[in-house]
């Protein structure tokens, strides 16, 4: 027997049962819905793997919606893009009855939907989705392009959004101005980490925990 | 005569069981359409209720390293399956219309070392797992299925990293691309498509995908390109039939084919390695599983392929290694002959 908070939202109306023994394990104890989001996120973001791999299909219009390969992201043990990372965490919270979560992306991905206005008025385009520098590995390392210190650059990033705008990532951390190597992290921020900085970045996530 | 017709009858029943202990044991893993099952950490599901590929869960066994042929590694289980390897039969084959079918096999292996830790619960699955490779058929062309470098740019946030090819500039399958700097290697041949999603460097990634291509070419069902068969002579005398494979023009071959050629072979294989050092008066080379050199008497040599393991051998580029010690090769269109100096 699985509890969860309400009655499963779409789209895990009805919920899978694979979906929720892993839902209803990473959220143990948790008696309200940012509490739940909260684990959902630190777990997925403790368990999952960003790697050169994707269980999404875009559509034909794929500014959209998109499809997303719910069992094999499963059996593929969490491993991912951010897309992945945002449509399963989508799928675990509303298994467990946290309403309104949707997959959001930070960019479209057709270049002509991309043009807009800058501050000063004059026409631009969204290039790129650019963190803050982030503090993942040993001093001195090439800040730019690899997978080490630095603002990290992607075509777009993609996240859950709650009906209350709040973003739960399970992907990607936004840390505190100043924050190093080592010190503790609050609520809210996680540690960046994929396939290849894992062993990087181990010293950073453990602080999740502490 | 009773009693003789007894021990007869006694007889026949033993060779009636051993028979079929021995059927059953070669026998491949059945699960049956809209079945799924796990034999020994092998999640297999048969999801051909309405078309089949008829590829059963040894065929995809044969395209994939074993669980223990990967010097330094061994395979975990995933948190969420339990299941170090999953069979996926038929996809697409669950209800009419029938537009595609695939059948895939994804594995995961992890550092031996880590994996005690992830068997003990001391470290989670993401820490552990340190190569995954899935391959994938189709009932077409890969390429029909979007398996192309430009779909993938287009499906992926980091599409736009991916690069055409290979980190050594070797021609790989019939299309492939990578992501430098970074353990990830794609490609297509015939109806398969290879995903090394994780391993640990780049050229590891690129040595793996080698083996994977030699597989593919060959497997039983014809699953790569057509390619004729080459006919290596040694004497004069035809050896090693068909196992002989052109990959991107560099053949190769079991080390075990230079055998006749009074090559000797001593091999070491372990759970951290596995090597082979071949000599032939007085000359020698040391081999080793995934490795893009060999050592010689007369230093270390670049090799034109890795080395890679198939059915309890390393598979080597067959000129450089045989040159190596002392043995002139020549090739004629299909036939190589081997002709000791």
């Amino acid at each position: 027997m699985q509890i969860v908070l309400d009655a499963p939202k779409a789209p895990m109306e009805p919920a899978w049962v694979s979906v929720l023994r892993i839902s209803c394990v990473w959220a143990r104890g948790e008696s309200t819905q940012d509490g739940a989001a909260r684990k959902l996120t630190i777990e997925l973001h403790r368990r999952g793997m960003y790697a050169g791999v994707t269980f999404v299909r875009l559509l034909t219009d794929p500014d959209v919606g998109e499809r997303f390969y719910l069992r094999e992201y499963i059996r593929a043990g969490f491993m991912g893009q951010c897309n992945d990372f945002a449509d399963f965490l989508v799928c675990l919270m509303t298994s467990v009855g946290i309403p309104s979560k949707v997959s959001q992306r930070t960019h479209p991905i057709l270049a002509s939907r991309r043009e807009t206005n800058l501050p000063n008025g004059n026409p631009g385009r969204l290039i790129v989705f650019c963190t803050k520098p982030l503090d993942i590995a040993p001093t001195g390392s090439n800040p730019l392009g690899g997978p080490l210190d630095g603002p990290q650059l992607y075509p777009f990033h993609q996240f859950c959004l709650s009906e209350n705008t709040k973003i739960w990532d399970g992907m990607i951390a936004f840390l505190p101005e100043g924050w190093k190597t080592g010190d503790p992290i609050k609520n809210q921020t996680f540690v960046f980490r994929d396939a290849q900085r894992t062993r990087i970045q181990r010293p950073v996530s453990r602080a999740l925990h502490l | 005569m009773q009693n003789k017709t007894f021990v007869n009858g006694a007889i026949s029943v033993m060779i009636g069981i051993v028979l079929v202990s021995i059927l059953s044991s070669n026998q491949p893993l059945q699960v049956l359409p809209g079945e799924q099952k796990m034999f020994d950490g092998v999640l297999i599901e048969n999801r051909g209720k309405e078309a089949t590929m008829r590829l059963n869960a040894d065929d995809l066994e044969q395209l994939i390293y074993g669980e223990n042929e990967i010097p330094c590694y061994t395979v975990i289980p995933t948190e969420t399956t339990g299941a170090h390897t999953v069979i996926d039969l038929n996809a697409g084959g669950e209800e009419r219309p029938v537009t595609w079918l695939r059948s895939s096999i994804l594995r995961f292996w992890g550092e031996e070392e880590r994996a005690q830790q992830y068997r003990q619960g001391l470290i989670p699955f993401s820490q552990t797992i340190g190569i995954v490779i899935r391959v994938d058929v189709y009932d077409k062309q890969a390429k029909v299925y979007g398996k192309t470098l430009s779909e993938w740019k287009k499906l992926l946030a980091i599409g736009h990293r991916f690069q055409e090819g290979t980190p050594s500039g070797l021609s790989l399958g019939e299309e492939s691309w990578h992501l430098p700097g970074e353990g990830c290697q794609l490609f297509s041949l015939g109806r398969c498509f290879v995903h090394i999603i994780l391993a640990p460097d780049p050229y590891f990634a690129e040595a793996l995908a080698w083996g994977i291509e030699y597989r593919i070419q060959q497997h039983p069902k014809r699953l790569g390109m057509v390619q004729k068969p080459l006919t290596i002579l040694v004497s004069n005398q035809p050896i090693a039939q068909g196992e002989a494979v052109s990959l991107a023009g560099v053949t190769v071959a079991p080390i075990s084919v230079l055998s006749p050629a009074q090559v000797s072979f001593k091999t070491n294989r372990t759970s951290k390695e596995w090597t082979v050092i071949a000599s032939r008066n007085g000359k020698w080379v040391k081999l080793k599983a995934f490795s893009w050199d060999m050592e010689t008497e007369k230093g270390k040599v670049k090799l034109e392929r890795p080395v890679f393991p198939y059915k309890g051998e390393l598979i080597v580029p067959l000129r450089q290694v045989a040159e190596s010690l002392g043995i002139s090769v020549q090739q004629k269109g299909q036939t190589i002959a081997l002709l000791p100096k």
